[in-house]
């Protein structure tokens, strides 16, 4: 393929679209390769189609992990022909979607920044790095990703939960009732219990209509509310006549010139199963923090035998998830009986518990450093199979059966914590050197361990659970044992970290501007990055991450740097 | 019972099932007159086996389809109508489970290519046996063939999660798994739906306004009950 390109970038994610949406922008040409699937959301999105349409009432399945409706084509925990593997006696679940737009398209669209605290974790408890910035170097940043995705949420001023810029942020959609019944508790236990940040519009922004508060999230949005990069970044980025996006397009390696330095990537068209080679003067990676790693160390040659950009060695190290409990379902008979009302909202959650005892962390009144979320869902959602946990409290049968379905109904909530873990040699990807894809390419292999520090937390996040639960009168209805309580790691799809920034060459892949010490042409554009991974989900973050770091980029183009 | 279960499809298959059923339900136990209700062993038929894949992980959202064929026998069948039904009666809001297809939908449930779907197979197929094994040595009778009183006798035994004997507590688990199943199956319909008085997924005007000035009330009397702070939206 013949080089019309300034920038080559591998993948159409949250960080892939925006370096495109800004490359093109700043007048950059740019060829996009996504490995997955073209993707319509206009006329591929089941937006009123209901649980009785589809097979099993939408149950999940391995062919459909997170439900029939969500938003995934060819991908899930298992995708056939694309295996990977893991250490003896270990799992991590590494959740794929191979769809123009990739995981974009289903995200819950929370959207929470780091605070000061998080981007340096070690100056505070000693554990871990530092990120190579301050809070205040890019706050401007996530005011800028705000303004341009759309989110919604409150100021409230919280220690570590900074404000947006008031013109950045779009109003919340007003709590349900059963979330202030939540919030009462919290209200006397010194809990905060605050509007959840997420990239949807309550506003129109560009082309995109305002959230009409119905049909999950989860499912895309053909209207655009619901933040994806198949509606915003990427049709924005087309309409410069500066992108051209390739789909089904599997890239297997960076390629190099004689001297080592990046020039293009060969990929694998899957529609002709033949090999292509393109050439740019940058390339951008951003294929998922772990896909990122396994092109990297896939990219070896007698420059670079321990793969491209891997002096440090750092490569699929330092890989992190949030670790997230297995969810605690429990009924409140107090919410029996309340008076009927439309409870669907902007279908997730409108209020959560971020994280609050940062102060009695720092006077050592905890056995565990850094935060958890709780995540409390529930009310009258539309039906489905289990009912939200009703079906589970169900006893008897017949004409009684019916009355308790019908006074129980919505009167569930379902708990999940997210915390944060700290980077541990125990958690990395490799290369094995054994197995092979369907396309011959070189497959990653997990090693994953949750440490005391993450098993002492989820014994906190248990225990705040309960409270809240009796403190409301509540039943348990499903509840996981202390010693289970967490999933297995990747459970969360917050993998991140595989090639860590920082300022020291032998111990991080890139500079602060995701552009690796060995190779001045080479980005990386999405989580593979971070380094380190607060309670909150990282997505605004890559966003944030891409747009600062692909206008540097721009500007070293510009400058005749690359 | 003369009211048997007809699957929710069309007429002519119906009519073309209807006529097996009865050339079944006869030779299974019509045909040995004169056995002792301790001799007498259930059969309810064997069901197909498991065909076709799973509907892929690129399946059309618009336009779903069920890719794989239903299996259980017509026995069964009729069994599962009848304790959907028990489970799930007519009453003033709603149909029963049998008027709303939910039979069927456990079939399609059973006979699912899929992990957990195999794994409730089983537990499906044998509680029905059970069931019915249970009618012939206390009543001399099928299953579908009891009045309401004879098969809650049964139920009473493994529906109740507080009165189940030890030795019960497979059945137990049937019983939970099958109601989980019809619940979930029935509550998806548009008259499960409409029973449970759910509002809510149809696009408004506007801002979302929020828990609702009657129920932000509800909600308030409740935290006076419990002590807890009065909240606003």
């Amino acid at each position: 393929m013949k080089s019309n390109y300034d920038v080559i970038v591998v993948g159409s994610g949250a960080g892939g679209a925006m370096s495109a949406y800004m490359l093109t922008h700043a007048g950059y040409r740019v060829l996009m390769l996504e490995a997955g699937r073209d993707y319509d959301p206009a006329s591929e999105t089941p937006m009123f189609q209901m649980e009785r349409d589809a097979p099993l009432r939408g149950a999940a399945t391995p062919d459909r992990p997170k439900g029939y409706y969500m938003a995934t084509h060819n991908g899930g925990w298992e995708i056939e022909g694309q295996p990977y593997t893991h250490a003896d006696g270990e799992q991590f679940n590494w959740f794929r979607t191979r769809m123009l737009g990739g995981r974009t398209n289903h995200w819950a669209r929370w959207s929470p920044r780091y605070g000061p605290y998080d981007f340096k974790p070690k100056s505070r408890d000693g554990l871990g790095v530092d990120w190579p910035f301050a809070y205040e170097d890019i706050a401007d940043w996530y005011d800028k990703t705000e303004r341009l995705i759309g989110v919604y949420g409150r100021n409230d001023g919280l220690e570590n939960h900074p404000d947006s810029a008031p013109d950045a942020i779009q109003p919340a959609p007003a709590p349900r009732a059963y979330e202030l019944f939540m919030k009462a508790a919290c209200d006397e236990l010194g809990i905060p219990c605050v509007p959840v940040n997420r990239a949807v519009l309550t506003r129109p922004l560009d082309d995109r209509a305002a959230c009409f508060y119905a049909t999950h999230c989860m499912r895309g949005c053909s209207i655009g509310a619901a933040f994806q990069t198949t509606t915003s970044l990427l049709p924005m980025a087309k309409k410069t006549g500066k992108l051209n996006i390739k789909t089904g397009a599997m890239v297997r390696e960076v390629l190099t010139d004689s001297s080592g330095r990046p020039n293009g990537v060969e990929f694998i068209d899957q529609a002709t199963n033949t090999h292509h080679q393109v050439h740019a003067r940058v390339v951008v990676l951003a294929a998922s923090a772990c896909e990122t790693a396994r092109l990297m160390l896939n990219s070896t040659s007698e420059n670079h035998p321990d793969g491209l950009a891997n002096t440090s060695g750092q490569v699929g190290r330092n890989l992190l998830d949030n670790p997230q409990s297995k969810p605690v379902v429990a009924y409140f008979p107090a919410l029996d009986g309340r008076p009927n009302y439309d409870e669907f909202g902007a279908a997730s959650a409108h209020l959560h518990i971020p994280w609050w005892l940062y102060q009695e962390q720092a006077r050592g009144e905890l056995d565990f450093q850094r935060g958890y979320q709780l995540i409390f869902f529930g009310g009258r959602q539309p039906p489905g199979m289990g009912l939200g946990g009703v079906a589970d409290l169900a006893d008897g049968y017949g004409r009684d059966l019916k009355q308790q379905v019908r006074s129980q109904f919505g009167s569930t909530m379902t708990f999940i914590a997210q915390g944060e873990m700290i980077p541990s040699d125990d958690c990395y990807c490799e290369i094995d050197p054994n197995v092979k894809d369907r396309w011959g390419i070189p497959v990653l292999k997990y090693h994953w361990k949750w440490s005391d520090q993450e098993q002492r937390q989820a014994r906190h996040m248990r225990q705040t659970i309960l409270t809240l639960v009796e403190r409301l009168q509540g039943q348990i209805v499903t509840l996981p044992e202390e010693d289970d309580f967490l999933s297995p790691g990747g459970t969360c799809i917050h993998e991140v970290g595989t090639a860590r920034m920082g300022d020291d060459p032998t111990l991080s892949v890139t500079n602060q501007y995701g552009q690796c010490w060995d190779a001045d042409n080479l980005f990386l554009m999405d989580g593979s990055v971070f380094a380190s991974e607060a309670h909150k989900n990282p997505t605004l973050t890559i966003l944030m991450l891409a747009m600062r770091n692909s206008e540097y980029l721009a500007q070293q183009l510009s400058k005749g740097e690359l | 019972m003369s009211d048997r279960y007809q699957p929710k499809v069309n007429r002519r298959t119906t009519l073309k099932w209807m006529a097996s059923v009865m050339g079944a339900s006869l030779m299974t136990y019509g045909c040995t007159p004169a056995v002792t209700p301790t001799s007498r062993r259930a059969d309810l038929g064997v069901a197909k086996a498991i065909s076709g894949g799973g509907y892929g992980q690129d399946a059309s959202m618009i336009h779903p389809l069920v890719p794989w064929s239903k299996t259980m026998s017509k026995a069964q069948m009729q069994i599962t109508a009848r304790v959907c039904d028990l489970i799930l009666p007519r009453d003033e809001h709603s149909p029963a489970a049998s008027d709303v297809g939910v039979p069927d939908f456990i079939d399609e449930w059973v006979s699912a290519p899929y992990p957990q779907q195999q794994q409730d197979r089983e537990i499906v197929l044998e509680g029905l046996l059970w069931l019915e094994q249970q009618a012939l040595d206390q009543f001399q009778r099928s299953f579908v063939d009891l009045d309401r009183g004879e098969a809650a006798s049964i139920l009473d035994t493994i529906a109740y999660a507080d009165k189940v004997a030890h030795r019960l507590q497979p059945q137990t688990r049937f019983f939970a798994r099958l109601r989980w199943l019809a619940l979930g199956a029935f509550y998806t319909t548009e008259e499960g739906i409409r029973d449970l008085n759910f509002v809510g997924n149809q696009p408004i005007a506007g801002d979302y306004p929020g828990a609702s000035p009657e129920a932000l009330d509800h909600i308030n009397q409740v935290l006076t009950g419990m002590g807890l702070p009065q909240q606003q939206v």
